[in-house]
């Protein structure tokens, strides 16, 4: 773009500005994810041992964060200390569950590798929509530069409705393609898997509880379901030789059968 | 690079959006909340969750003479049915009763935890025909027109083939036959997606999630354009009510009932099943040659959810020799509540039906 004019200053200022925002989010994007999912997996590592933790475990607070990074001094341990940590929760969840809790354990350890994986699919797909977001700019850029002069943008309502058209032009060549449908599909996946695993934990809990679970609805939704198909069925019969009219009839107005 | 730069002008620009941002929060807040509909109705029958409507007759426009053949208007079950009469001037339904059509709508209501095991079946087999009975039984006809809307159509088509002595005419609005044409965005997402997982893990699958999946489609548009575009009538105060109605529409999605979205993901998105002459209910093939009743197949041309191409091969697939289709230059919802619409598709609707309309016949009681 040419920044020598006055002209195209303001655009180009704009788009550039838009690429540092983007590249700030998606740093930042990645290191709420690696925090997010080591918390995770230590919080089922303590769930497995029969200590309770919150599956929800939140990341560090931005503002420890903060106070870590300012120690810069302390960097350098600090990563060497993460990394040995990752060692160890991976190793420990190689080790196979034993004894009292070993279901128990199991069904945490799955959760885990579920939102692990979930995780990781998240910041791929995060990955490929920044990239659909930069592909807009590029274009952007393109297309203000293509443009005929006596066309000008001349606002940045103009350069906004441009902005979006470029960016579902970009969009819609992603969102079609087999790659990416397919990650989508992945994650999709990936996410109802870990609704599964989550359930299983949280369905343990509620038996200790004598509380009753989703599995034993579903088995009596599907009971009264095939119950009701039996019946309509018997009682079906005779009366379809009524004429329809009055079997119409027979459904009071704004009454459930 | 050719554009002129006016600082003066832009830093006007910014400071006029922001001041119509403000006015805006302030309209948003003294607009309270929108009536949806309106048009007077009266309940006929009712089974578990569902309910059908008759509406009651308008005032005829000048000339015009009445359809005697009832319509029964059939919904998609992602989104209310009220988009059909979403408000006085807007509204297919009330223009349609202004132009002598009796019409009837089934409200499929808000399905719960309790139906998650409702199937295909229920609703082409077990609801349709009892919605249909109660239309005839109520306006004491032998046969109705049926006229199905988006997934509502297609399970419309698969009930007229399965029972066509009940359907004089059938009406497709919007409606999905060929699922696996290159437009169609939502089947290329759904090849890969596990749905028995899917369906066990969700039970009834949220609207919110469907809701997602239908912002996803176009992103930049759906999530950012339209909103931007909203500040540009926001002290409209009947604009934003008409925003803010349609707000309430996209967003009042009902949850599916799980094992009924999944034979209809499996069935008819991923294996095409329908269109392919290979859907089977309930054991019963649906072979869409015994469709024989005149059919019109309505759809818009700038649909980005159901494109042309995924309605237009009902043409071939139909065994009808009264077959009649009217593209009309708009979106998946503008075909209900843009002004032209509005104008155009109720009058064609009802002309098409009053050339095929017959003396009802009088049921035997």
């Amino acid at each position: 773009m040419d920044r020598d004019t006055d002209s195209g200053a303001w655009i180009a200022d704009w788009i550039a500005e838009q690429r540092r925002i983007l590249a700030e989010q998606s740093r930042a994007a990645e290191a709420r994810q690696r925090d997010g999912a080591r918390s995770f997996a230590a919080g089922a590592e303590n769930e497995g041992s029969s200590r309770p933790a919150d599956a929800s475990a939140a990341p560090e607070s931005d503002l420890f964060n903060v106070g870590s990074l300012l120690m810069s001094a302390w960097t350098s341990a600090r990563l060497w200390q993460t990394h040995f940590a990752d060692q160890f929760a991976d190793l420990l969840r190689r080790i196979p569950p034993v004894g009292l809790v070993r279901e128990h354990t199991e069904a945490w350890r799955e959760l885990a590798e579920a939102h692990a994986e979930c995780t990781r699919l998240e910041g791929k797909l995060r990955e490929e929509l920044t990239k659909v977001q930069l592909a807009a700019l590029d274009l952007l850029e393109k297309r203000v530069r293509e443009r005929p002069s006596e066309e000008p943008i001349d606002g940045f309502r103009k350069l906004y409705d441009l902005w979006v058209e470029c960016g579902e032009q970009t969009y819609a060549g992603l969102a079609h393609s087999e790659a990416y449908s397919k990650l989508q599909a992945e994650l999709g996946n990936a996410s109802m898997r870990l609704k599964n695993r989550l359930q299983t934990v949280l369905e343990h809990a509620l038996k200790h509880l004598d509380l009753p679970t989703r599995s034993e609805l579903n088995t009596l939704h599907r009971q009264v379901r095939e119950l009701r198909l039996q019946l309509e069925e018997l009682t079906s019969a005779p009366r379809a030789k009524r004429p329809a009219r009055k079997q119409a009839r027979k459904t009071p107005k704004g009454r459930k059968r | 690079m050719s554009s002129t730069i006016d600082h003066d002008r832009i830093a006007r620009e910014l400071r006029e959006f922001s001041d119509r941002v403000a006015r805006g929060i302030a309209a948003l807040a003294s607009v309270g909340d929108v009536t949806i509909g309106g048009t007077p109705k009266d309940e006929v029958f009712a089974l578990d969750k569902l309910r059908v409507y008759r509406y009651r007759p308008l005032d005829l426009l000048p000339g015009v003479r009445r359809v005697r053949v009832p319509v029964l208007i059939c919904y998609a079950l992602v989104n209310r049915p009220y988009m059909m009469d979403l408000q006085p001037d807007r509204s297919l339904i009330r223009r349609l009763l202004e132009r002598g059509v009796d019409v009837y709508l089934i409200d499929w209501g808000y399905p719960d935890g309790a139906d998650r095991y409702l199937e295909v079946s229920d609703y082409v087999l077990r609801y349709l025909p009892r919605c249909v009975e109660a239309v005839c039984a109520a306006s004491n006809a032998e046969k109705i027109n049926l006229l199905g809307v988006c997934q509502g159509g297609t399970l419309s088509l698969c009930y007229a083939a399965l029972e066509p002595r009940r359907i004089r005419n059938l009406i497709t609005m919007v409606a999905p036959v060929d699922f696996h044409t290159p437009e169609n965005l939502l089947t290329k997402w759904s090849k890969h997606i596990d749905l028995e997982q899917f369906a066990a893990a969700t039970g009834n699958v949220p609207g919110e999630m469907l809701n997602a999946l239908f912002l996803a489609l176009m992103p930049f548009r759906l999530m950012s354009q339209k909103y931007v575009d909203l500040m540009d009538h926001i002290e409209d105060l009947s604009a934003l009510e008409n925003f803010l109605r349609m707000e309430k529409w996209i967003f009042d999605s009902p949850d599916q009932p799980g094992e009924m979205f999944r034979q209809f993901m499996q069935w008819f998105v991923k294996e095409n099943r329908l269109a392919l002459g290979k859907l089977e209910i309930d054991g019963r093939p649906v072979d869409l040659r015994r469709i024989t009743m005149p059919v019109l197949n309505v759809f818009a041309s700038q649909d980005h959810l159901v494109p042309p191409s995924a309605s237009r091969p009902l043409a071939r697939l139909v065994g009808t020799r009264d077959y009649t289709e009217y593209e009309f230059r708009t979106g998946h919802i503008g075909i209900y509540v843009s002004g032209s619409a509005q104008r155009e598709v109720p009058e064609r609707i009802a002309r098409w039906l009053r050339e095929r309309d017959a003396p009802s016949r009088r049921r035997k009681r």
